[in-house]
């Protein structure tokens, strides 16, 4: 057996007064025209599974407007067969989220990411190659937060630490060495927790890189050679015990020119993860198919990796990707989904509709229409 | 909503500003003060301004107390050579509540928050190193397990040590994000007996 979410509950969220799925396993389509209300099912899923929203929105914006609450349910069930209700709330003025696994309310959200894993595939997601670095620290950030809690708890630390070590480089006004004693313990917290997260990234990239390549190679073959590296924003040796000792003394070394900028211009939150293809950084060299193909193969990957490290097989979203495909890629991608477990899908092309008709065995499809969504009758 | 009672409201909003009271508590706290007789709400509202009246900071360790300075800093019983370094007064009730800890105290007020723009100066941290230097052997921190507590450990770690006495911190059983306040006793107990020398 594997994971699965196996009915979903809308309440509130755009233009969804109220919508329920029974979600098989196999893929789940969603057919409609743009604006039916497709993409926000996909919404539902990822705040259920990881407690955002994929395209980096705030919650707030997708509660319906005329609603005081969005409430969304899901119903999963494990590999193991157990049952678990996730039930989440979003006010729309102001209010904290609430979050409950089956009737027990969480206490942090970070409680929730990693028990139901995620991976999603969206056009928005075009920035993690072609975007800026803070794309593809969040794309790392969100992987290894879900196989690793700890390093989703130095995240939150670290983030923490970083406002607090640029709230005292404003409040200070000349850089003097009352500000350094202050800054001293943020700066040996903020180099801790550094070096643990760095170290984290690296290894995760090491360990996931065989999974991108095996699916670049199966959509792409060989004539496209990718690599990543990770580039530290500060050449620190993390081999060395004494790393976070170098760190912090990097960063006192560094602060006449942070407290200059009010900021922070050393650490993992301005770090990259570097991508190339045949040798050339592909943010600069790197044609539309090409980004396409990276993209899927980041995204494929990652769920090749995550169904290794993890208990549950990870749920699949892919939002309106096949849309701009050739049909070579679409191909390639309609063969690995049988073996990514249960995947929903979303597309207003009728072509589509069709071929994973044709294509694919286990499925259910759904037509949303004006925020309603029901089950599509298969011409016989 | 329309409001019949201008003094309700009142009441409703002073007890929404108490800290862990969401406005549907401080309603239903309203309206049980409503339901109460008129002996039984003054004699809560005297005991609200006996607290304000008679309660005030102890000059030596910064605890709240009656008598100044507090009974814990006059006490026979306890152990003066060691000191330990808490947040705040409700700090003092949690590790008092084990019985296990027979020295003394100090309440610091608050926590290092530069997001706060809480600084050193707004903390009892001059008064601390007054202490320190006299006659101590050992300072324990005891902050709360949270990026603030650990930066007000090491802040104040580096002001101590210089004194030449043993500084320590609690063990790192607390799990992260619990506040003294709320850990039970065996926790507390077991983070206290496996101190750390800093
Ligand atoms: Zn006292």
């Amino acid at each position: 057996m594997i994971m699965l979410l196996t009915r979903l509950r809308l309440r509130n969220i755009r233009n969804h007064r109220y919508s329920e799925l029974e979600c098989p396993p196999g893929v789940i389509l969603l057919w409609g025209e743009n604006g039916a209300g497709k993409t926000s099912v996909l919404e539902a899923v990822a705040m259920l599974c990881t407690a955002q929203t994929f395209a980096a929105v705030p919650e707030r914006s997708v509660v319906s407007r005329d609603a005081s609450e969005m409430e969304l349910g899901g119903e999963f069930c494990t590999h193991r067969g157990v049952r678990h209700e996730v039930v989440y709330r979003f006010p729309r003025d102001g209010g904290r989220r609430k979050i409950e696994i089956d009737g027990a309310p969480l206490t942090s959200a970070a409680d929730l990411i990693g028990r139901f894993p995620l991976v999603t595939l969206s056009p928005d997601h075009g920035a993690v190659t072609a975007g800026s670095p803070a794309e593809r620290r969040r794309f790392l950030d969100i992987v290894v937060s879900q196989v690793s809690h700890a390093y989703l708890l130095d995240l939150i630390e670290f983030r923490r630490i970083l406002r607090h070590r640029n709230a005292l480089l404003a409040a200070h006004e000349k850089l003097t060495g009352r500000l350094r004693t202050e800054l001293e313990p943020w700066d040996r917290a903020f180099a801790a927790a550094a070096v643990r997260i760095v170290r984290r990234r690296r290894s995760f990239i090491d360990a996931y890189r065989p999974y991108f390549l095996a699916v670049m190679r199966d959509i792409v073959g060989a004539r496209e050679v990718p690599e990543f590296r990770y580039r530290q924003s500060v050449e620190t040796d993390l081999e060395r015990e004494k790393a976070a000792d170098d760190l912090a003394a990097e960063l006192a070394a560094r602060l006449p020119s942070d407290h200059a900028r009010r900021s922070t211009m050393i650490g993992p939150h301005r770090d990259d993860l570097e991508m190339l293809v045949n040798g050339m950084d592909v943010r600069t060299h790197a044609s539309r198919g090409q980004h396409k193909t990276l993209l899927i193969s980041l995204k494929a990957g990652e769920w090749f990796f995550l169904n290794d490290h993890l208990d549950e097989r990870p749920v699949f979203l892919l939002d309106d990707v096949f849309s701009e495909l050739d049909d070579d890629r679409f191909g390639n991608i309609l063969r690995l989904i049988p073996l990514l477990g249960q995947t929903f899908v979303t597309t207003a092309n009728r072509t589509v509709l069709d071929r994973i008709t044709h294509e694919t065995t286990e499925r259910a499809l759904y037509q949303v229409e004006a925020g309603t969504v029901h089950r599509y009758m298969e011409a016989a | 909503m329309l409001s019949t009672s201008p003094s309700l409201d009142a009441l409703v909003a002073r007890f929404s500003r108490l800290p862990g009271i969401g406005r549907k508590t401080a309603q239903r706290l309203a309206l049980h003060i409503l339901k109460l007789g008129t002996e039984e709400v003054r004699a809560m509202a005297q005991a609200l301004l006996d607290v304000k009246e008679n309660v005030r900071e102890c000059s030596i360790c910064r605890n709240i107390t009656e008598e100044d300075p507090c009974a814990i800093c006059t006490s026979p019983k306890r152990e003066r050579r060691l000191i330990c370094v808490v947040e705040e007064s409700t700090d003092v009730l949690a590790i008092e509540r084990t019985n296990e800890y027979k020295g003394l105290y100090h309440v610091l007020g608050g926590r290092l928050s530069p997001l706060e723009g809480v600084g050193p100066d707004d903390l009892h941290i001059q008064s601390l190193l007054d202490r320190a230097a006299q006659g101590v052997e050992e300072i324990i921190l005891a902050m709360n397990p949270n990026v603030e507590g650990e930066a007000t450990t090491l802040y104040l770690a580096r002001l101590l040590k210089p004194l030449g006495l043993r500084v320590t911190r609690i063990a790192r059983g607390l799990p992260v994000g619990t506040d003294l306040e709320y850990a039970d006793n065996d926790t507390i107990s077991r983070a206290l007996e496996g101190r750390i020398a800093l």
